[in-house]
């Protein structure tokens, strides 16, 4: 006996398993050279001063900021003008529901925040987090600010996820001032 | 009549198939996906977010012969709030079986009491529409563990069915490993099948049966590359009698395991599960009579329960 099968309704799911997904939309809101002079209008110059964190430097900081580090290496910029320093720029990455989200932070002299860009996101929901006002709740935060939804950050609706690592991303990086850059 | 109302079905089922797969193609363009194909997660819609989603199952394999079993689902979710998600399904299946019971006849799980167990069964049929509603009690972004419940009551012309569920999850590693457990219940009405127990001499007559389902769902997910993800799922899914859970109404208990992937872009995403039948209990003399192995057929279950693909659009 002659087997029948439903081909025909299952052709359209069919194509996209074999065929594969086509590629997420990359959507880059802004470059870091873009983000370094949004952040620091007066600078004259942005000198590279990456970090590689020693294990012990990373476990510090995972005991003191209560989130794990996932990459040894820190992007960091110590900014000058003139011969002034006036604050760091850190471009990092933060886990998104689907990919990564790359941010920059950028700390005043004294290691508070000064602002938050972010570069990269491809999430379906929550782009309200490039929104100013979202952001501007970390402006003045220092080391050891909760940095908590719900608590001292509001979230964002349909992006928790994103939003609850922006957060966490900014207490890493306070931890990583406090413990390293400022030493 | 019948023939002219199977043609016109499987033309709808291929018309909204199509439809479907034409708005994924067009645009590789997410909230609430599931990482499994079984096993809710809390998350849901955010408020004012729609979703398209088609299920498509294939439960396939009984005792002998052949037997597929594919269940199509299109869904439609609303995000009443962050926390209330609304779905409304249009349930209908294909089912092609030949020599498919332990007795090697044509009957058993889906196939009407009237059919002629010595011939092959080939239809599509329209199996009722359902509506869930899920209301998330703890988010598992915020709160230490995400705790859902979830309501779903379905009306056909063989079977009305209500499933409550409870829904836990919790997340590790940056929310890159999700675990998740579902435990279940559904009551059921539901005409009985053309299966007659071997030697019982009984004669289908397409009685109405109360069942009672119980099931536990575990899955494991962990995200290997960005927007891929890859687990693991269990069900152990058992059934009783009537509306109880007492074990004098216990008729059997299944155990499946298999892998699940989940791809998610921006705007939509893919599951593809497939679980095995590892094992089974038969309690009842009834089910009992339906084992072959380890494993139960008959009314109740396939080797493979099943394949299940699940695709989905968000707006």
């Amino acid at each position: 006996m002659r087997r029948r099968w439903p081909i025909l309704p299952l052709l359209p799911a069919a194509a996209v398993v074999v065929v594969g997904p086509g590629p997420a939309h990359a959507v880059q809101y802004l470059t870091v050279e873009q983000a370094q002079r949004l952040c620091f209008a007066e600078a004259t110059a942005f000198e590279p001063a990456d970090v590689k964190l020693t294990r012990e430097q990373t476990r510090a900081i995972e005991k003191d900021s209560r989130v794990d580090v996932r990459e040894a290496t820190e992007k960091v910029w110590r900014v000058l003008k003139g011969t002034t320093f006036v604050g760091w720029f850190i471009v990092d990455e933060v886990v998104g529901k689907h990919e990564f989200i790359t941010w920059a932070l950028a700390l005043n002299a004294d290691g508070a925040v000064r602002q938050i860009e972010i570069l990269d996101y491809r999430e379906t929901y929550g782009h309200e987090i490039r929104d100013p006002k979202w952001r501007e709740q970390f402006v003045g935060k220092t080391h050891g600010a909760p940095l908590k939804l719900d608590a001292d950050i509001k979230n964002i609706s349909g992006a928790t996820l994103s939003s609850r690592h922006i957060a966490e991303g900014v207490r890493r990086l306070l931890s990583l001032h406090a413990l390293v850059l400022k030493r | 009549m019948y023939r002219r109302f199977q043609r016109a079905t499987g033309r709808t089922v291929f018309a909204l198939s199509f439809m479907l797969g034409s708005l994924i193609w067009a645009e590789p363009v997410l909230a609430d996906e599931p990482l499994f194909g079984y096993t809710y997660t809390a998350d849901l819609l955010p408020k004012g977010k729609w979703e398209l989603e088609q299920w498509i199952t294939d439960r396939e394999g009984q005792a002998f012969g052949h037997y597929h079993n594919f269940k199509f689902r299109t869904e439609v979710e609303y995000g009443l709030t962050d926390n209330f998600q609304l779905s409304g399904y249009l349930n209908y299946s294909y089912l092609n079986a030949k020599n498919n019971s332990v007795a090697h006849l044509t009957e058993g799980l889906d196939i009407p009491f009237d059919h002629d167990s010595t011939k092959l069964y080939s239809a599509m049929r329209f199996d009722g529409v359902s509506v869930e509603g899920i209301y998330r009690v703890l988010s598992p972004y915020k709160d230490p563990i995400g705790l859902a419940v979830y309501l779903e009551p379905e009306v056909g012309p063989r079977e009305q069915a209500l499933e409550i569920r409870l829904i836990l999850q919790k997340n590790f590693f940056d929310d890159r490993l999700v675990v998740a457990a579902n435990a279940w219940i559904e009551f059921e009405h539901e005409q009985g099948s053309n299966l007659v127990t071997p030697g019982s001499g009984d004669v289908p007559d397409g009685a109405i049966e109360k069942a009672t389902m119980a099931e536990i769902d575990l899955g494991v997910s962990y995200r290997f590359l960005p927007r891929w993800w890859g687990g693991i799922e269990f069900r152990n899914h058992s059934e009783f009698e009537g509306f109880s859970l007492a074990y004098r109404n216990m008729e059997h208990t299944a155990f499946f395991l298999g892998p699940t992937i989940h791809f998610g872009s921006e705007h939509w995403w893919i599951t593809v599960s497939a679980l095995r039948q590892v094992g089974a209990i038969g309690v009842s003399s009834e089910n009992k009579a339906q084992m072959r192995g380890h494993r139960i057929f008959g009314d109740e279950h396939t080797s493979w329960d099943g394949i299940r693909v699940r695709v989905g659009y968000n707006f």
